[in-house]
């Protein structure tokens, strides 16, 4: 492979594993902030209010 | 009265916050890599690079450091190594010798006859040898037990076609093999430490440390920072980092340029070395007291952003302690706002926790299916419990359970829980003092398993403070290092 060919396969790889690793995040912070939600919602349901709007 | 240091314990307590909302804010920009990156910037030359690695008393690693290097996917001709031995008394030189002879023409042997200065001084007899010569386009500096994966030269290599790019680092990864607790927790670190955080850094525009494992740079930045390393620091990596980017010049780190280095296996030894950083930071930290919250002295490096996470590290035992504090004098001052400010304390860490625990083993998965315990106990068994406390609360009648003023075990326990982020650091102390004292291993794995690498880290970094203050004499204090180091596949 010529070192110009070699170069643009790397950077082709290397561009899709940050795209990959973007949408992966994406994915888990969209997963924490349900679980989050769903956490908050909980704990409304038994208290009525936030825990620091408690008082 | 009571009220002001009511309110003092509150804020206390929100300091306390700072480096967990500093790492979590850190790591939720690490995505924008994907679209914010030097990629587009970079092009396909080949610079002739010559290496400098200081040896000193390094014959048990120097031998696979250099055949990896001789399988590297570079044109044979353009890159040179330039071994400089640090009047080493161990085998190194005939090390040197034999390898000079199996590799001629690209292996280079020099030796300081007088030694045990310090890495920087041994870099600065190499480069000042480089740099008189008009061979060499660019320099990578490298440690002698760091491993090149094939294609890592020319990963890093192509940011330089940028010309406002001086210097470029790698991705340096655990790579002990056999493995241990220890070295699977800094195999984690790492992939916190460099493949997210630097990544973020990236984006951001400015780098807090090239690596000094990996660090090359072009010929002209070596020259316009003076054509020496720093040797007045204990952290001349990142000291060379910040004189780049001052004058003007970008640095950047390559995350899919990979090297491997074996890292401390005891405590003892992480220890020397860690506080030899965190020496060199707030040595960094004072050189530059200029700069820090000036954007205007210098828009990376003076920016508030890059402030607050430098010094959410630097002076990290500051805030733990700032945090405990104010939440055992708010359970004595203000004892109905104790426990709903614990829970939203620990609830905010918990979900720290898990976004980063998930998202660094998405960053790097084939590390995290080596290291994912390491990543599962880094704050400690014993915190995530603590985690697991706060999200439950108001569910369950904890309030009841225990009343200040009154001491009866509830009530100490009770403080325990709200004082855990300082008492986490001293027990990690404790483990470190246990280790160095010959404890048995298993013991030792599982009060660090139980207390945490985090904590461990934060001890470390106290002790540097500490260390600082008192003005404790600076040595340079080398890692031992065995040869244990592979290359794995990734």
């Amino acid at each position: 492979m010529t070192a110009e060919r070699l170069f643009h396969s790397m950077l082709a790889q290397d561009a899709r594993n940050e795209r990959r690793i973007f949408w992966r995040e994406v994915s888990i912070i969209l997963v924490v902030a349900l679980l989050v939600t769903a956490y908050l919602l909980a704990v409304s349901l038994r208290l009525g209010a936030p825990p620091m709007l408690r008082l | 009265m009571t009220s002001a240091l009511a309110v003092l314990c509150l804020l206390l307590v929100l300091l306390g916050m700072a480096p967990t909302c500093a790492s979590f804010a850190q790591s939720l920009i690490v995505g924008l890599h994907g679209i914010r990156n030097h990629y587009s910037e970079s092009g396909p030359g080949t610079l002739r690079v010559a290496f400098v690695l200081p040896a000193w008393n390094e014959a048990d690693v120097l031998g696979a450091s250099i055949d990896a290097l001789m399988s590297i996917d570079y044109p044979t001709g353009a890159w040179r190594l330039y071994i400089v031995d640090d009047a080493s008394t161990d085998h190194t030189p005939e090390v040197m010798r034999a390898k000079v002879a199996q590799y001629p023409g690209s292996v280079f042997h020099l030796r300081r006859d007088k030694g045990g200065q310090g890495k920087a001084h041994t870099l600065n007899h190499g480069i000042k040898t480089i740099l008189a010569e008009d061979w060499a386009e660019a320099v990578m500096i490298m440690d002698a037990d760091v491993l090149f994966e094939a294609l890592t030269l020319r990963r890093m290599v192509r940011h330089l076609a940028d010309p406002k790019v001086g210097g470029v680092t790698a991705y340096v990864k655990e790579g002990s093999d056999p493995g241990s607790l220890l070295t699977r927790f800094i195999a984690f670190e790492y992939i916190t430490a460099q493949a997210a955080a630097r990544r973020t850094q990236n984006v951001m525009g400015g780098l807090a440390c090239m690596a000094g494992g990996a660090q090359l740079h072009s010929r002209d930045n070596l020259i316009a920072i003076g054509g020496a390393i720093d040797t007045s620091t204990l952290a001349e990596d990142t000291y060379t980092t910040f004189r780049t980017q001052l004058t003007g010049r970008r640095v950047l780190m390559d995350a899919n340029a990979i090297v491997w280095a074996e890292e401390p296996d005891s405590l003892a030894a992480l220890w020397r070395q860690r506080l030899r950083w965190g020496r060199g930071n707030l040595q960094i930290t004072r050189a530059f007291a200029a700069l820090w919250f000036r954007p205007d002295r210098n828009p990376l490096l003076g920016n508030w952003a890059f402030g607050v996470l430098w010094f959410s590290i630097a002076l990290m035992p500051v805030f733990v302690l700032a945090g405990s504090i104010g939440l055992v004098g708010l359970y004595h001052l203000w004892t109905p706002w104790a426990l709903p400010t614990f829970e939203v304390l620990w609830g905010v860490t918990f979900v720290s926790y898990v976004f980063q625990t998930l998202f660094f083993f998405a960053i790097d998965p084939a590390e995290a299916k080596r290291s994912w315990f390491g990543g599962i106990a880094f704050p400690g068994l014993l915190s995530v419990g603590v985690m697991a406390l706060a999200l439950l609360a108001p569910f369950t009648d904890l309030a009841g359970l225990a009343a200040p003023g009154r001491w009866s075990w509830g009530d100490i326990l009770a403080q325990v829980i709200l004082g855990w982020s300082a008492i986490s650091t001293a027990a990690a102390w404790g483990v470190y003092r246990l280790d160095k004292a010959g404890g048995p291993k298993w013991l030792r794995n599982t009060l660090l398993v139980l207390v945490g690498y985090g904590p461990l880290l934060c001890a470390i970094a106290c002790a540097a403070i500490v260390a600082e203050y008192r003005k404790t004499d600076l040595k340079w204090d080398k890692t031992i290092k065995t040869g244990k180091a592979r290359i794995r596949a990734t």
